[in-house]
């Protein structure tokens, strides 16, 4: 049995709480004890970093430790959680991962090294106990939260067209990612080549693997710029501009097409290529670059995948006629 | 781009492809300047040979309807057509129906007057 059946809001309240407001109790809890033990105990610490047998650091090192992971974590996961509005109810891995990270690096790392902060205890205990406790927490947390009921419609199948026997019928599409937003990322792209092209003569060639990042950037703006969507007699298709990657569903494996509205970030937390859980707690793949109507494909076992088309209505039709002739 | 084709009739798959896409031009469901999908994916979405696609585009090239670049892909250069002169092929069509002329000669009357 996991959580109680509630309504979405209080679903959501909950998420909010195991994702945000816990784990920076713990955080700031956590720092309390560190200072208040450090500050009266060995002004250096052992540590598990570092080279040579005498591995050391000052007190505070820890307190800053917790403080660097622990509050960019929250921030990003309640970033994610706070604008994702409409997906956190019915499968709550974002506060379980929250509260896992924040247990294993402020209690276990943080907390744990300071109070048990002699050999042969430290440092395997610390991190071998934080790492059981932090499992525990994720799923403890997981197994826990009060679910919302799954939404009992899942998206409306379109009207088939009235194809004539011998006819066929084929659609075409794009999914493009809005200009200025690729600008953006070929701008930072560009922005962190200058910046190691200035790094390279002024330090070094041992700086070479800060162009791994924009290199990094450009090969996933060239994948996920623009993807082609076709749809008919074989099928439903999805791929990148470039060949990859590529997703077909043969007519045969395809249970329903229809019209969603898509708000990006409320339904997958962003934009691009998403996954997350759908109203009826099935995972579902989203291509997802604008708000408004988007095709929703699903398959025999319930699993879908979204792309914000423009005309999907037309390109549900085509796929509702063939998913029709299948039956 | 959505095209509706009939393999088992008489008129040719490639010319169905074109005047679909002819059509759709003329009523401005595809606008000017828009980039036609690559052959390749057309052909896939139908089901049919990407030869056919592409004599469908050189059909479109050849009646000034699209330009067909290296590496930009078939891009629409026809505008849609004044709703006065659909409206007049419209008659025309009704009339020869209603008068039994086939298809064929009314086209040919239409290119003989086109070109005089």
């Amino acid at each position: 049995m996991t959580g109680r059946i509630v309504d979405h809001a209080t679903a959501r309240r909950a998420g909010l709480v195991a994702a945000i407001w816990v784990p920076l109790a713990i955080v700031i809890a956590s720092e309390a004890v560190i200072i208040g033990v450090g500050a009266t105990g060995s002004p250096r610490l052992i540590v598990h970093w570092g080279a040579g047998p005498d591995r050391t650091a000052p007190w505070w090192t820890y307190a800053v430790i917790v403080a660097a992971i622990g509050f960019p974590v929250i921030a990003f996961i309640g970033f994610f959680i706070v604008r994702a509005t409409r997906m956190t109810g019915t499968n709550p891995w974002m506060p379980a991962i929250a509260m896992g990270i924040t247990v294993f690096h402020a209690l276990g790392m943080g907390v744990g090294s300071v109070v048990f902060n002699a050999s042969p205890l430290a440092p395997v205990l610390p991190l071998g106990g934080g790492g059981v406790l932090a499992i525990a927490a994720a799923f403890s947390t997981w197994w826990l939260l009060p679910r919302e009921a799954p939404a009992s419609t899942s998206v409306e199948a379109a009207d088939r067209l009235p194809v004539r026997p011998g006819e066929v019928a084929g659609w075409t599409g794009k999914v493009d990612l809005p200009a200025w937003f690729v600008c953006l990322i070929a701008g930072v792209a560009a922005a962190l080549v200058v910046f190691g092209v200035l790094l390279l003569l002024t330090v070094g060639r041992r700086v070479w693997p800060i162009f791994f990042s924009p290199a990094l950037l450009l090969v996933v703006l060239a994948v996920t710029a623009q993807f082609v969507v076709t749809a008919g007699p074989r099928g439903f298709i999805v791929r990148s501009a470039l060949g990859w990657p590529r997703l077909s569903i043969p007519a045969g494996s395809l249970a329903k097409a229809g019209v969603v509205q898509i708000d990006p970030m409320a339904d997958f937390g962003g934009w691009g290529i998403r996954w997350a859980i759908g109203p009826n707690r099935k995972g579902r793949w989203g291509i997802v670059t604008h708000r408004g109507p988007g095709l929703e494909v699903v398959r025999n076992d319930g699993r879908s995948i979204i792309v914000t088309v423009d005309d999907a209505g037309t390109a549900a039709a085509v796929l509702e006629t063939y998913i029709m002739q299948r039956t | 781009m959505f095209v509706l084709i009939d393999p088992t009739a008489t008129t040719p798959v490639f010319a169905q492809i074109e005047a679909s896409i002819t059509t759709q031009i003329a009523t401005g469901t595809i606008a000017t300047g828009a980039r036609l999908p690559a052959a390749r994916e057309l052909a896939e979405s139908l089901g049919v040979n990407i030869h056919t696609v592409l004599r469908a585009y050189q059909g479109l090239r050849d009646g000034g309807q699209i330009e067909l670049r290296r590496g930009r892909g078939a891009v629409v250069v026809g505008a849609p057509t004044a709703s006065r002169v659909r409206d007049a092929v419209a008659r025309a069509a009704a009339e020869a129906k209603s008068a039994g002329i086939p298809i064929g000669t009314l086209l040919a009357l239409v290119r003989e007057e086109y070109d005089s």
